[in-house]
C-alpha cells in the first residue's frame, strides 16, 4: 500500500462524512423537535431531545387520529406504488421496443402530461370526481397510478440501456407470446429499475398533500400530510404534535427505502476494481 | 446497516404505542372529572335559558350531523356544551389549514357539491365572503338574528354593501400596545397603563418614547410591522372605495414611521412571527407588542414565562381592532336548522360566551359577556390587570369598520414595498409606484391613480 | 416471409395493446381537468359568482405581464443553480460508489436521500431559525468571529434568498439523483467494463467516455424531470417568503404566482391562463433540452 490511495480515500470519507452531516443533521432535528414544546421549537435550535414528547402526542390525537390517516394514507400509496410500477413498466416497454403508428405523438402526450401544472387544474379534479362519484373515496389517488408518466419515461430509459432487440428476437423464435415476453423475460430485467421508480412513487404518494385536501371532504378520510398541517393550527400553537406527526409519517418511507434499496444495487461494484 | 435502521425505528414505533397506551389509561381519570364539571355547567345553562325569555326556551330535539369548516380550532372548545342541549346533533370540524382555506372552498361552492353546513372566514377574506353571498341572511325568518348585545364592528364586518347580515363571530379582536411593566419602569419612571398609554398618544409621541428606550438599550418594538396593525384603524377611508384604490394619508405616514424606526433600530429588524420575534416575549430588551386580542391570547401569554406578571396593556395612538374569524351558513345546507343552532349557541349567546371566555381568556363577541368578565379578576401574566376592562373601553372608542374583500392581498402588497422603502431599496416615490403596480397586477379592474 | 409480416403485425398490435392502459386513465383522469383549465383561461371569474366569457383578453393579458416573465426567470434561475451543482455533486458520488469499494456505501447513500423526506414547514422554520434576524444562529456565529459587516439582514437580500432556494433544492434532491444514476449505472453490461480494462483504461476515463454515454437515456430523464419539476417549483420559496415570494419577488415562481392569482386574489381565469402559458413554456424548453441531447447521443 503506497500513500497515496489512503490520502485519497481519507478525502473520499471526509467528503461522504461532510455531505453525511449536511444530510442528516437538518433531518435529525426535525425528529428532535417532536419531543419539545411549541415556544422552544420556534425559538431555539433544539439539539437534544426534550420532555414533551407525551404532551406532543396527547395534542396531536386530540386534534386528529393520526393513525387513522396512517391506514389511509397506506390504503392508497400501496396500490398506487404497485399500479405505477407494473402498468409503468409495461408501458415503457411499449414504447421503447415497438413501432406503431403515431408513437412519437403519443409519447409527446406521456411528456406533456408531466407539465401540467397542478394548482388550478385542481378545481376541474374535484368537479371530474364530483362527477364520476369518487369523492371521499381512494380510487382518484390510485388509478392515475396508471398513468404515472414519469416511471413511463425513467423505464422507458432503463429498457433501452438493458434489454436488447436479440434477446427479445430469440425469445419470439422460441414462441414466446408478446405478453410472455414482458412478464416473464423483460420484467426481471428491469426490476432494479421499478424498485427505483417504486420508492419514489410511495414517497410523492404518501406526501401528497393538496390533492387529498380538496377531494375528501370527511375527516376520517384524510391523509397523513392533511392531518399534519391540521394539527399546526393557525397560529404557532401546537408545533410539537406537528413534528411529531412528522416524525411518524416519516417512519414508512424509509422501512420502503431499506426494503427497495437491497434489490437495486446487486452488481453495482462490478468491472473496475483494483 | 438497514437492519440496525429497522431496529431503531422498531423501537421507537413500539415507544410511541406504549405512550398511545398509556395515554388510553391515565386520561381516563380526568374525564370523569371533567364531565361533573360540566355537567353542573350544564345545570348552569338550562336554569339560565329559563330565566331569559328566549325563543328556543325548550330546544326543539334537533338531530343530524352538522358539517362545519373552520380556519382555526377554536370552534371545537364549543361542541360539548352544544351537545348537552343538543345530544343528537353530531358536530364534525374540520380543521383546514389557513393557508388553503380557500382553495378547498372554492371547487366544492362552485360545483355546489360537497360544501360543509357553516364555513369561517379569516379577516384577510371575510369581506370577499359575505359580497359572494354564499352565506344565508341571518335576519330570515329561520333565523332573526338579535345582535343587540354584539359589538358593532363584528355585525357590521358580516354585514355586505346589500345591508344584509351574513355571518357572526364568537370572538372580538380589539387592540392594545402590550408593553412590558419592568422596563416602563425603569426607562420612563411608571409602569401604569394610563400613564404609560398618555405618553404614547400620537405616533411622534411613540417615537419620542422610542428613542428614550434606546438610549437604555431598549428595543421599543418587536418589529415595526406590527405597527400596521393599529394604522390600518388610523385611516379616513377603506383600501378600495368605487372600485378605485384609495391610499390614505395614514398608510404615507406608517411607510415614514417605518423607515425611523428601521433606520434608528428602534425594532429587533424581523418579520412577525420569526424566532426572534416570538422569544421577544422573554427577552430582556424588547418594550412592546402591538398586537390585538389574539396577540396575547396566542404570543404573549403562552410565552410568558420568566416574565409572568410583568407584561401589560394600554392604548396607542389610535383604538384599533385586526383580525378575527367570522362563521355563516351555507346557503344551500340542507341543515339549516342545526346550524342555525350551533351559530346561535357559540356567537349569540351570552351565558355561553361568558364561560368561554373565562375559561380560554379570550375576548368574545358579546358585549354582556364581556362587561361580566371585567368585573372578575385579572391577568396573571398582565400583573393583574384584568384586559376585559382594557378592551370594553377600547371597543367603544372604535373608529367605523374599513375592511374590505381586498385587504388580504393589498395589505400584503403594502407591507412589501414599505419594506423596500424602510431598508432604502426604494425611495418613497418609487416605492407607491410599486406598490400600485402590484394591487393593478392582482385586481386589474381596478382604479388606480 | 409470410411469417414475418405477420409477425410485424401481431408486434405493433402488441405496442398499442402495452400503452392502452396508460392513455385510457390518462383521457378519463387527466384530460378532463386539463380541459377544464383551457375553459376557464376564457373566462373571468373570481371562484363565486358566475363566469364571464371574455375571449383572448386573459392571453393578451398575460403577453405584457411584466410579473409573468419575472416569475418565469426566477423559477428557472433557481432551477440552474441547483441543477448544476446537484448533477456534478450525483455524477461524483456515483463514480466513487461504483468504482471504489465505500464501505457503508448503503448508508451514505440512503442518508443522503434522506432531505427529500424534510417537509417544506420545517424547511421554513428550519432556515428561519439559521439566518432570520441578528440573533440568529448564523449571525450569533459571524458576530462572535468578528466578520466585518455583521450581523446580516439576510432576508433583505435577493441575492441570498434566491439562492438558498437553489441551496434548499439541492441538498433536497442530490441524493436522489445519486440513487437514479446508480439505476441507470446497474443496467450496464458488466462485460464493457472488462473490455475497457483490457484496453487500458482509467477509472475516470472508463466512467467519463464508458459509464456517461451509456446512461444518457438516464440522464435525459434526469435532466428533463428535474427541468419540469423546477419550473412548477412552489413548496420551498413559498415558505420561506410567506407565500409572496419576497424579498422583492426574488423568490416568486410561476407556480407561486399562479396560486395567488387565483386562490389569493380570485381571479381563477387568469390563473388558468398562467397555467397554460407556463406548460408551454415547459413543454418548448424541454423539447429542446430534449433533441439537443438525443442528437449528441447519436453523434456519439
Amino acid at each position: 500500500m503506497n500513500k497515496k490511495p489512503t490520502f485519497s480515500l481519507a478525502l473520499m470519507y471526509g467528503f461522504l462524512i461532510i455531505l453525511l452531516i449536511v444530510s442528516l443533521v437538518p433531518f435529525y432535528l426535525m425528529i428532535i423537535n417532536g419531543t419539545h414544546n411549541s415556544f422552544d421549537i420556534v425559538t431555539k435550535l433544539n439539539l437534544l431531545p426534550g420532555y414533551s414528547l407525551k404532551d406532543n402526542y396527547l395534542t396531536m390525537q386530540s386534534h386528529v387520529n393520526i393513525w387513522r390517516g396512517f391506514v389511509n394514507s397506506l390504503c392508497i400509496t400501496i396500490p398506487y406504488t404497485l399500479l405505477s410500477g407494473y402498468f409503468g413498466a409495461m408501458t415503457a416497454f411499449g414504447f421503447a421496443k415497438y413501432n406503431f403508428y403515431g408513437k412519437k405523438f403519443l409519447f409527446g402526450i406521456v411528456m406533456a402530461s408531466m407539465m401540467i401544472p397542478t394548482q388550478v387544474t385542481l378545481i376541474g379534479f374535484y368537479h371530474l370526481n364530483l362527477r364520476l362519484g369518487l369523492l371521499n373515496s381512494y380510487w382518484p389517488f390510485i388509478i392515475p397510478g396508471l398513468a404515472n408518466a414519469t416511471t413511463v419515461f425513467f423505464l422507458r430509459a432503463i429498457v433501452v440501456q438493458s434489454i436488447s432487440d436479440n434477446m427479445l428476437e430469440a425469445a419470439r423464435i422460441e414462441g414466446c407470446s408478446e405478453g410472455y415476453i414482458f412478464n416473464h423475460i423483460v420484467l426481471p430485467c428491469i426490476m432494479p429499475g421499478v424498485f427505483t421508480m417504486s420508492i419514489f412513487n410511495f414517497v410523492a404518494s404518501w406526501n401528497n398533500y393538496i390533492g387529498p385536501l380538496i377531494i375528501m371532504t370527511r375527516n376520517e378520510m384524510y391523509t397523513m400530510p392533511v392531518m399534519i398541517a391540521m394539527i399546526k393550527g393557525l397560529y404557532l400553537s401546537n408545533y410539537g404534535a406537528m413534528y411529531l406527526a412528522i416524525a411518524i409519517s416519516v417512519i414508512p418511507i424509509i422501512l420502503v427505502f431499506c426494503f427497495f434499496s437491497k434489490y437495486i444495487i446487486n452488481g453495482l461494484t462490478v468491472g473496475v476494481d483494483k | 446497516m438497514c437492519k440496525k435502521i429497522v431496529i431503531l425505528i422498531l423501537t421507537v414505533v413500539i415507544g410511541l404505542t406504549l405512550i398511545s397506551c398509556n395515554k388510553t389509561t391515565t386520561p381516563a381519570a380526568p374525564t370523569d372529572k371533567e364531565k361533573s364539571t360540566t355537567s353542573e355547567k350544564s345545570t348552569d345553562d338550562t336554569s339560565k335559558t329559563d330565566n331569559t325569555s328566549q325563543p328556543e326556551k325548550k330546544p326543539e330535539i334537533l338531530s343530524g350531523t352538522l358539517e362545519i369548516w373552520s380556519s382555526g380550532e377554536e370552534l371545537g372548545r364549543f361542541v360539548k356544551g352544544f351537545n348537552e342541549i343538543y345530544p343528537d346533533i353530531t358536530i364534525n370540524i374540520t380543521v383546514v389549514p389557513n393557508a388553503d382555506f380557500i382553495a378547498k372552498l372554492t371547487p366544492t361552492l362552485a360545483s355546489g357539491q360537497g360544501a360543509p353546513d357553516i364555513f369561517t372566514g379569516e379577516s384577510d377574506y371575510v369581506k370577499y365572503l359575505v359580497e359572494a353571498g354564499y352565506w344565508d341572511d341571518l335576519r330570515l325568518e329561520q333565523y332573526q338574528a338579535k345582535t343587540e348585545d354584539v359589538w358593532e364592528y363584528i355585525v357590521s364586518v358580516g354585514t355586505d354593501a346589500g345591508g344584509v347580515l351574513r355571518a357572526l363571530s364568537w370572538q372580538s379582536s380589539p387592540g392594545s400596545i402590550m408593553y412590558r411593566r419592568d422596563l416602563a419602569l425603569d426607562a420612563l419612571g411608571t409602569d401604569d397603563p394610563q400613564e404609560v398609554g398618555a405618553m404614547l398618544a400620537t405616533n411622534e409621541e411613540m417615537l419620542k418614547v422610542a428613542e428614550k428606550l434606546k438610549a437604555k438599550d431598549i428595543k421599543m418594538f418587536a418589529s415595526w410591522q406590527d405597527i400596521f396593525n393599529m394604522q390600518f384603524s388610523n385611516r379616513k377611508q377603506p383600501w378600495v372605495v368605487d372600485d378605485k384604490l384609495i391610499i390614505d394619508d395614514s398608510m404615507l405616514e406608517f411607510m415614514d414611521m417605518a423607515k425611523i424606526i428601521m433606520e434608528k433600530g428602534y425594532d429587533l429588524g424581523v418579520d412577525p412571527w420569526a424566532p426572534e420575534w416570538i422569544a421577544a416575549v422573554e427577552s430582556k430588551d424588547t418594550f412592546c407588542y402591538v398586537l390585538p386580542s389574539w396577540g396575547y391570547q396566542f404570543v404573549v401569554k403562552p410565552g410568558a414565562n420568566t416574565t409572568k406578571g410583568k407584561w401589560a396593556m394600554c392604548q396607542g395612538p389610535v383604538p384599533y381592532v385586526k383580525g378575527g374569524t367570522w362563521l355563516g351558513i351555507y346557503k344551500d345546507s340542507p341543515n339549516k336548522k342545526l346550524a342555525w343552532a350551533f351559530l346561535e349557541y357559540c356567537c349569540l349567546n351570552a351565558k355561553v360566551l361568558q364561560d368561554y371566555g373565562a375559561e380560554y381568556g379570550e375576548f368574545v363577541s358579546v358585549k354582556s359577556a364581556n362587561h361580566a368578565l371585567a368585573k372578575g379578576e385579572g391577568e396573571e401574566v398582565l400583573g393583574g390587570q384584568n384586559p376585559f376592562v382594557f378592551y370594553n373601553e377600547q371597543m367603544n372608542k372604535l373608529p367605523a369598520d374599513l375592511m374590505t374583500g381586498y385587504d388580504g392581498t393589498i395589505n400584503g402588497a403594502f407591507l412589501s414595498t414599505t419594506k423596500d422603502y424602510a431598508t432604502g431599496v426604494l425611495d418613497k416615490d418609487a416605492a407607491i409606484a410599486q406598490f400600485k403596480e402590484d394591487v393593478k397586477n392582482a385586481y386589474p379592474d381596478l382604479t388606480i391613480e | 416471409m409470410k411469417r414475418k409480416t405477420k409477425y410485424c403485425h401481431n408486434r405493433k398490435w402488441a405496442g398499442y395493446l402495452f400503452i392502452t392502459p396508460f392513455f385510457l386513465t390518462f383521457l378519463i383522469f387527466g384530460l378532463y381537468p386539463v380541459l377544464y383549465t383551457l375553459y376557464l383561461s376564457f373566462q373571468k371569474w373570481d371562484g363565486l359568482s358566475a363566469a364571464k366569457y371574455v375571449g383572448w383578453k386573459n392571453f393578451q393579458r398575460i403577453l405584457q405581464d411584466k410579473v409573468f416573465y419575472l416569475s418565469l426567470w426566477n423559477s428557472f434561475r433557481i432551477w440552474l443553480f441547483n441543477f448544476i451543482p446537484q448533477m456534478l455533486t450525483a455524477l461524483f458520488l456515483s463514480a466513487l460508489f461504483t468504482f471504489n469499494q465505500v464501505k457503508g456505501m448503503k448508508f451514505f447513500r440512503a442518508v443522503f436521500y434522506l432531505p427529500n423526506l424534510v417537509t417544506a414547514a420545517s424547511i421554513g422554520l428550519l432556515f428561519n431559525l439559521l439566518f432570520d434576524g441578528n440573533k440568529s444562529v448564523m449571525n450569533y456565529i459571524l458576530v462572535s468571529l468578528k466578520f466585518p459587516g455583521a450581523p446580516f439582514s439576510f432576508f433583505n437580500s435577493q441575492v441570498f434568498t434566491s439562492g438558498l432556494v437553489s441551496y434548499i433544492q439541492w441538498w433536497m434532491w442530490f441524493g436522489y439523483t445519486v440513487v437514479i444514476i446508480m439505476a441507470g449505472i446497474t443496467t450496464i453490461d458488466s462485460r464493457i467494463y472488462d473490455a475497457a480494462q483490457v484496453d487500458g483504461a482509467g477509472k475516470t476515463k472508463t466512467y467519463l467516455y464508458i459509464t456517461i454515454p451509456l446512461i444518457k437515456p438516464t440522464l435525459i430523464y434526469l435532466g428533463i424531470t428535474s427541468l419540469i419539476g423546477g419550473m412548477q417549483l412552489f413548496d420551498v420559496p413559498a415558505t420561506l417568503s410567506n407565500g409572496n415570494g419576497d424579498p422583492r419577488k426574488a423568490v416568486l415562481t410561476t407556480a407561486m404566482y399562479l396560486y395567488n392569482q387565483g386562490f389569493k386574489n380570485h381571479n381563477y381565469g387568469y390563473a388558468a391562463v398562467i397555467s397554460v402559458g407556463l406548460f408551454f413554456i415547459i413543454a418548448v424548453i424541454s423539447a429542446f433540452a430534449f433533441k439537443a441531447l438525443e442528437r449528441k447521443g447519436e453523434m456519439n
